[in-house]
């Protein structure tokens, strides 16, 4: 079967193992998008073009009506005609060449050249959520997907939620459209939606290409069997159009509750809980490897291929069911829009621990200005993750696609969310405690050398005994 | 200085974790003892990774440099 497949990657003209699985295809964050954006900021400003600070979701007044539209843009000759109606604001997926994300000069020249244009034919716009990739192979499929959002009616109480993300392919070894992968995906575009308690009125908008009308087709019924299964809305849209690989969606939410961002809340005793254990990328990576290099090389790690494809598929399965029922749990523990924060009633932060893995406890460390202590780094299989870092098949074991959430309450409320969670078939873990205000230390278990072989993470962290 | 002169090269940009490590190794396993690999890369993690892992298997890195913006030049020393 997976012979089978590889041969038809093939026929397609696809090296398949050149496809990044799961977000490693993202530009870097913290050394090229972020310096970028900062570097760009005042002089969009000028121009009326706002960029919102990052935050896991664009949040926004809710109203009776939200309108979607779409338009993509050429990075290297952007042609901005008018738009159809004047929005209020976007959320945004710039899709680059390998060697413009690089250094944040380059990349900010990238999102310039769309976004100054573009200031030309609205007096303000917002760009809430912007996702950043790299997805193009030539200068021509350098291209910015915008999806304008305009709201209408009147003013319903909540927030309604934006957010964007796209992956390029989960497992080599599986048809790109099928449903496991379109599934997953989807969920993890979901995910920083469902990790702020967001489960109403749910609308995906696909954010997909593929390179035969057969994958088409596949990829557009398995969207919408997923949108079908959980009662989302689904606003089809057309594929890009350029014959590659890639998958995601703009989903939008809303919430009748406040949401759960009380960083400023939180104090020393709090508790830190995941929703599940973390590290679903190693399986997927080691599986990978097992194939390129041959059965004798894994053997030699002291695993069979047989073994590494369930622990994949484990994996797998566990990233295909979005995390609705998490958020489900979330929202329970959120204020009633309006309402005031209650210390021993509500969640103070939470966050998609996906992407960067344990290095955003580093990132809400900082933010709110605490030290914290991680006790324990539970993982979906430990023995694979060590032998993944081990080989320096990845620099951080711990990332994962349809992520494990985090969850910061105090202790009584982790502990009543630790039960929701457990009723609902998870297995959530209490991983640490918030040490009290500080300059954002993360102290660790020494374990986690063997989990990231990044020294440039680990020097991020202090690692004790 | 000496310049020295690869038996072997390997384009690898485009290429990100775990693939810059794993076609290493395998070219690695094909050449003989003594003989130097070029690996170009334009993916970060990877003058981190492929250097450390080819370390761990006993073969020698004579040069990790950048040569130009975004791409570096890692030379491996077959063991």
């Amino acid at each position: 079967m997976v012979t089978e497949i590889l041969e038809y990657y093939k026929s397609l003209g696809i090296n398949v193992f050149s496809l990044a699985c799961g977000c490693a295809v993202k530009v870097d964050l913290k050394d090229v998008v972020y310096p970028a954006l900062e570097k760009i900021k005042p002089e969009l400003e000028k121009l009326g073009i706002i960029l919102n600070p990052r935050e896991d979701a664009d949040i926004f007044e809710r109203t009776e009506e939200i309108h979607v539209f779409r338009k993509i843009y050429n990075l290297n000759t952007p042609v901005i005609d008018d738009l159809d109606f004047i929005p209020d604001r976007a959320v945004a997926v710039f899709s680059v060449e390998q060697r413009n994300a690089f250094d944040p000069e380059t990349f900010a020249q990238k999102l310039l050249s769309v976004y100054a244009k573009l200031a030309n034919k609205v007096d303000r716009l917002i760009i809430g959520k912007g996702h950043s990739i790299i997805g193009a192979k030539s200068p021509e499929q350098e291209i910015a997907v915008l999806d304008f959002i305009r709201i209408e009616g009147k003013s319903i109480e909540g927030y309604t939620l934006a957010n964007n993300c796209t992956v390029r392919i989960l497992d080599p070894t599986d048809k790109p459209g099928s449903s496991l992968q379109v599934e997953a995906i989807l969920s993890n575009s979901l995910n920083d939606l469902f990790s702020l308690g967001v489960t109403e009125n749910i609308r995906i908008c696909p954010l997909f290409d593929m390179p035969t009308n057969e994958l088409l087709n596949e990829a557009e019924n398995n969207i919408g069997n997923f949108c079908k299964k959980y009662n989302f809305n689904l606003q089809m849209t057309r594929p890009l159009g350029y014959g590659d690989i890639m998958m995601g969606a703009t989903v939008i939410g809303e919430t009748s509750k406040e949401i759960p961002a009380f960083k400023d809340k939180i104090r020393k005793g709090d508790k830190i809980l995941i929703h599940r254990p973390i590290g679903d990328l190693a399986p997927i990576n080691l599986y990978l490897a097992a194939l390129i290099h041959g059965e004798e090389y894994v053997n030699s790690l002291g695993f069979s291929l047989k073994e590494l494809e369930k622990a994949k598929n484990m994996v797998l399965n566990v990233m295909r069911k979005p995390n609705i029922q998490v958020a489900k749990v979330i929202s329970k523990y959120c204020p009633e829009f309006g309402e005031k924060f209650n210390d021993s009633e509500h969640i103070k932060e939470t966050t998609d621990i996906s992407g960067p893995g344990i290095y955003v406890f580093k990132e809400i460390a900082e933010a709110a200005n605490v030290d914290m202590r991680i006790e324990k780094i539970p993982l979906m299989n430990e023995e694979i993750v060590r032998t993944t870092v081990r080989e320096f098949l990845m620099p951080n074991g711990t990332t994962g696609t349809n992520g494990a959430i985090a969850i910061i309450a105090s202790e009584e409320v982790i502990e009543s969310i630790y039960h929701d969670l457990r009723k609902q078939g998870y297995r959530p873990e209490i991983i640490g405690t918030i040490l009290g205000k500080g300059r954002g230390r993360v102290l660790i278990p020494e374990n986690v050398r063997e989990l990231m072989s990044s020294k440039s993470l680990l020097d991020e962290f202090e690692v004790i005994n | 200085m000496k310049v020295l002169k690869p038996d072997r090269k390997l384009d690898l940009r485009g290429e990100v974790c775990p693939y810059p490590v794993i076609y290493t190794l395998k070219e690695l396993d094909k050449m003989k003892s003594g003989e130097i690999l070029e690996v170009i890369t334009d993916h970060l993690p990877a003058t981190e990774n492929v250097p450390a892992a080819v370390k761990k298997k006993g073969h020698e890195v004579l040069e990790l440099s950048k040569i130009s913006v975004g791409t570096f030049r890692i030379l491996v020393k077959k063991r």
